[in-house]
């Protein structure tokens, strides 16, 4: 069963970088729309209430449209499509687009967690003693402490 | 009481002036009258983001500082252009007024040379507020830490710091952050920008709150759309459903948390 499973992204252009995704299993029926009680709520103008569906018919994922707009996919509107892994479609003329990715078997995430990868993990690292250095250098002195008494001034001439 | 806001960032680069702007349309229509004063006098240029030929502007900030005019003759209101005319023609709505620098180079130059009154930058925003009726007064600072930077964040009610993920930006930020607690500002917040759309949003969020002890407001996702409107024009304008626009709000529901009534 889980390798139906698939996800949504929300592509912020053609082909571009996804901005939002959705992870659904495949005894789920997936409404897609700007209604708030969607399962993947997309709120722009261009979208229907209720714009399309996917659900899992025969072992494959299908793509029904819902809206008058109707699905872009490969530059021709459609009313009804067969989704396979790497789809990307466009909820109307004017919409916005969306693929959909097969989610990999379970034994596949578990070998992929050991795989590092630099762009999920910042580890952005803070050095605390170059911190209280470079702190220390603007700090001491009088430099710092004129500006503080300045600082003090103008605040308390700001109070009204 | 107004609230002066200042908006900060170690280096250059990190969207500070596109990020002002937008935060100042989105307080406007929020209802407030909203000032954005362009501190960064070394290298302006939050007017592009608002649309606005330098040529359109008689005075600025600079004519101010040198004692040529009273600073709101410095001041353009921007309102049209921001929130659209709806709200410029009710007398009783919203505001933005832009107080641009001078984008000449001698002019430029001779603030590099001289440096400027920081007093007197601070009766100009009291005189700001004060003239136009601000709700917020926004401050776009020069990025780095110099005298004039440090008291324009001192004097400030919050203090908005924006960083992108990266190592260099995570140290500087730091330092510039120790240095505001120790000049005692009460309101520290902090904007991540430019994420790219596969980085861990949360394990970044953890990382940047526990080493700064500050709460991060906002996440904004890098853009194709930020980048190729390339700051010409206003962003939340452009594309009110995109989820970086969502950040933006968050950042003003921060910005506004605890701004009514505070002392």
């Amino acid at each position: 069963m889980s390798s139906l499973a698939i996800s949504l992204e929300l592509l912020e252009a053609h082909q571009g970088h996804p901005v939002q995704s959705w992870e659904f299993a495949s005894d789920e029926t997936v409404v897609i729309g700007r209604a708030r009680e969607s399962n993947v709520v997309i709120g722009n103008p261009y979208v229907s209430r209720t714009h399309a569906c996917l659900r899992v018919n025969d072992g494959r994922w299908e793509l029904s449209s819902t809206s008058s707009h109707g699905v872009i996919v490969d530059g021709r509107r459609r009313d009804f499509v067969v989704i396979s892994d790497g789809t990307e479609f466009r909820l109307g003329g004017q919409g916005p687009w969306i693929r959909i990715r097969w989610k990999t078997s379970e034994s596949d995430e578990e070998s992929q967690t050991i795989t590092f990868d630099p762009v999920r993990t910042p580890l952005l690292v803070l050095d605390p003693d170059q911190l209280a250095d470079e702190v220390e250098e603007i700090t001491e002195g009088d430099f710092f402490e004129r500006l503080t008494e300045l600082a003090t001034r103008l605040k308390k001439s700001s109070d009204p | 009481m107004a609230q002066t806001i200042s908006i900060h960032s170690y280096r250059g680069g990190t969207g500070k002036s596109n990020t002002s702007a937008n935060l100042a349309v989105l307080l406007a229509r929020a209802g407030n009258r909203v000032g954005v004063v362009d501190t960064d006098i070394h290298s302006p240029g939050i007017h592009v983001v608002f649309g606005r030929a330098p040529s359109s502007f008689q005075r600025s900030l600079n004519d101010f500082l040198w004692g040529r005019c009273p600073v709101e003759e410095a001041a353009y209101d921007v309102t049209t252009t921001a929130i659209g005319q709806a709200a410029a023609e009710d007398d009783h709505g919203p505001r933005i007024f832009l107080i641009p620098s001078s984008i000449k180079t001698g002019e430029i130059a001779r603030i590099l040379r001289e440096g400027y009154d920081v007093a007197r930058l601070n009766d100009g925003f009291r005189e700001l507020i004060r003239v136009l009726r601000l709700d917020f007064l926004l401050i776009d600072t020069h990025p780095g830490v110099n005298e004039e930077t440090l008291l324009s964040i001192a004097i400030s009610d919050a203090f908005v710091l924006i960083l992108r993920p990266d190592q260099q930006d995570f140290q500087g930020t730091a330092v510039t952050l120790e240095l505001a607690r120790k000049l005692d500002v009460r309101k520290i917040l902090i904007v991540i920008n430019k994420i790219p759309p596969a980085m861990d949003r949360e394990l970044l969020r953890q990382q940047v709150e526990d080493a700064y002890r500050a709460p991060v407001v906002g996440m904004l996702p890098l853009s194709h759309e930020m980048a190729e409107l390339a700051s010409g024009g206003l962003f939340v304008n452009r594309f009110p459903q995109h989820p970086l626009t969502r950040e933006l709000s968050n950042v003003v529901a921060a910005i506004q948390d605890g701004s009514v009534g505070s002392t």
